[in-house]
């Protein structure tokens, strides 16, 4: 186990982030690159400072919404995986209207959340929708790769169905599982993004407005926001693996 | 394999149309010069002028193969313009003074509405007597926060405790299911899809209240009036005969702008090109020319538009335009 430090781990992310960075501004000051199309780092770093009012309060309200349709997200989705995998029937039923629900373009059905859900919730659908099929997915492939020879031995000791679920199951499947979290993390952030360009309120609705504008430079703040919002969820998802995950399985054990 | 194929052959058509959209201005085969004109909006009477020069063989008169392609809600048309990917396109006033603010160096040349027919559609039933009211009242009003007469709404009048969404851009089902909701939209167009349907609807005109913006306006890049005057010119001859011939007889060319737009039936065309009739005919058009724009209307605009803190800095309104009328007498 070799113990790095964390500037050795940050340096390598570091160095393309700088060089893009870098690159940008002096195309931009060179005027090689009208402003107006792609603004210089130093414009979007200023508009995160100057239009804070029109920036930091809608991203609260995208923090809510994507955060809380994560959560319903892995909940409704973990429940509902469980239920697919207790019975082959079930299954067959109803995973391909799972899968289906998954190719639905969320753009085109938002203006119509707004009349299902009303103009506060539709964020927060739009990221349920969007992030909840990566949970059933790779849940149900998690619960389905139990190794059988441990399902046997469960069997063999008399252990209740819902013993083997819970206490064998569910924990084999908890990589995939973090897998499909993982995914859907990213997911709710664009999801609630795409709703808000509708409802006008979040991180969305203000990019909406800076588009109007004409002002890239705050578009692109926005962007970088939501992005920045996606990462955290991204960070905190690992966390969560590493923490459950580190004394056993061997994709997190090795740090 | 099959679907391997099918993804390829839609990768190869998706390829050629944008290919196909990249010849912004060529020489034709026949000669005629070929070139785009990029609209903001589906095929409507407001773009009659446009479609009449076409159908009627006025660009192709002129030695010019115009392509009209059609926009949706979000066509950035006036950076299309500014970047020189098309030679014209149709934007407001009011997008050329906030393009130029950021030293997008783009220009008027033939205003079709004279007149800014942007307004507030709200229910009738709720008795709102005026804009002020409209946008005042409680309920949802939607409007583009970002555009700039929403911006001097907001400054000189002020919005109420409305819940504000975007604009449904044309979608009536909000205005359906909701007896308190307000929208922006155009005089010549959603009030008259809502009355179809049924519904009873109030229009307050955001131009009566005070911020009057042309639309529907024809621009280029600086560039263009520098290095091909000539070609502007006979563009400008083109919509100005196009104009003319759309007014005594526009029923032909809203046939060819129905086949081009199913969402509006003929009857529709018809009464919108009825309802256009006092935004495109001013005290200009009358006395100078169709298309035409003054530098008073400009500079108020422009001064508006800065004292709302639409623009930071101040545009300087001659810059913004060259009136059709001269650019036909030019040298």
């Amino acid at each position: 186990m070799t113990r790095r430090t964390p500037w050795g781990a940050l340096l390598p992310p570091l160095v393309p982030a700088i060089l893009v960075i870098g690159v940008l501004e002096a195309l931009v000051r060179g005027d090689v690159v009208p402003a107006f199309l792609v603004p210089a780092p130093s414009q979007i770093a200023r508009a995160l400072v100057d239009e804070g009012p029109s920036l930091y309060p809608p991203l609260a309200q995208t923090v809510k919404a994507s955060l809380l349709g994560f959560l319903i997200a892995a909940v409704v989705g973990v429940t509902a995986a469980i239920a697919l995998a207790s019975s082959r029937r079930v299954q067959q039923a109803i995973y391909p209207y799972a899968v289906f629900s998954q190719t639905i373009p969320i753009v085109s059905i938002a203006p119509l959340l707004v009349i299902w859900f009303g103009w506060d919730r539709t964020a927060l659908a739009s990221a349920v929708i969007v992030s909840i099929f990566p949970v059933v997915a790779n849940t149900l492939a998690g619960l389905r790769s139990t190794d059988p020879a441990l399902v046997d031995l469960f069997r063999l000791y008399g252990a209740s169905s819902g013993a083997t679920l819970f206490r064998l199951r569910l924990p084999a499947a908890l990589p995939q599982i973090f897998t499909g979290l993982r995914v859907a993390g990213g997911l709710a952030v664009i999801g609630a993004v795409v709703g808000e360009f509708i409802t006008g309120q979040g991180i969305g609705g203000a990019i909406g407005v800076a588009q109007q504008r004409q002002r890239v430079d705050i578009i692109f703040a926005g962007v970088l926001l939501a992005s920045l919002l996606g990462l955290a969820l991204f960070g905190f998802i690992n966390l969560a693996a590493w923490r459950s995950l580190r004394s056993w399985h061997v994709s997190e054990s090795r740090h | 394999m099959k679907t391997i194929r099918i993804i390829g052959a839609a990768f190869v058509a998706v390829l050629m149309v944008v290919l196909a959209g990249c010849g912004g201005d060529t020489p034709a085969p026949s000669g005629a010069r070929k070139l785009t004109l990029q609209l903001n909006w589906k095929a409507e009477p407001e773009f009659g002028p446009f479609y009449a020069a076409e159908v009627n063989g006025t660009f192709r008169a002129e030695g010019l193969e115009v392509e009209l392609r059609q926009g949706g809600s979000g066509a950035p048309t006036s950076d299309l313009v500014a970047t020189k990917q098309v030679p014209f396109a149709v934007v407001s006033a009011d997008q050329i003074v906030v393009a130029r603010s950021m030293g997008k160096k783009i220009v008027g040349i033939f205003a079709v509405y004279q007149k800014d027919p942007m307004c507030i559609i709200t229910h009738k039933a709720r008795g709102l007597g005026s804009l002020d009211a409209a946008v005042k009242a409680p309920g949802t009003l939607a409007i583009e926060r970002g555009m700039p007469f929403a911006t001097w709404i907001e400054k000189t009048i002020g919005f109420g405790p409305a819940k504000i969404v975007p604009s449904p851009y044309g979608d009536l089902k909000y205005l359906q299911s909701d007896p308190n909701y307000a929208f922006q939209g155009f005089a010549t167009s959603e009030p008259i899809a809502a009355r179809k349907l049924g519904l009873d609807v109030d229009v307050f005109l955001v131009a009566d209240a005070g911020f009057d913006s042309y639309q529907t306006v024809l621009a280029v890049h600086e560039d263009l009036l520098k290095d091909d005057p000539e070609l502007v010119k006979r563009m400008t001859r083109a919509v100005t005969k196009g104009w003319e011939d759309y007014m005594k007889n526009p029923e032909p060319v809203n046939v060819v702008m129905g086949r081009m737009n199913p969402t509006m039936d003929a009857a529709t065309f018809t009464a919108v090109t009825q309802a256009q009739i006092p935004h495109v005919i001013s005290d200009g058009t009358r006395t100078r020319g169709p298309g035409t724009m003054s530098l008073e209307r400009w500079t108020q605009l422009t001064d508006q538009m800065l004292k709302s803190g639409v623009v930071r800095t101040s545009v300087d309104p001659a810059s913004c335009f060259r009136d059709p009328v001269e650019i036909l007498k030019g040298s």
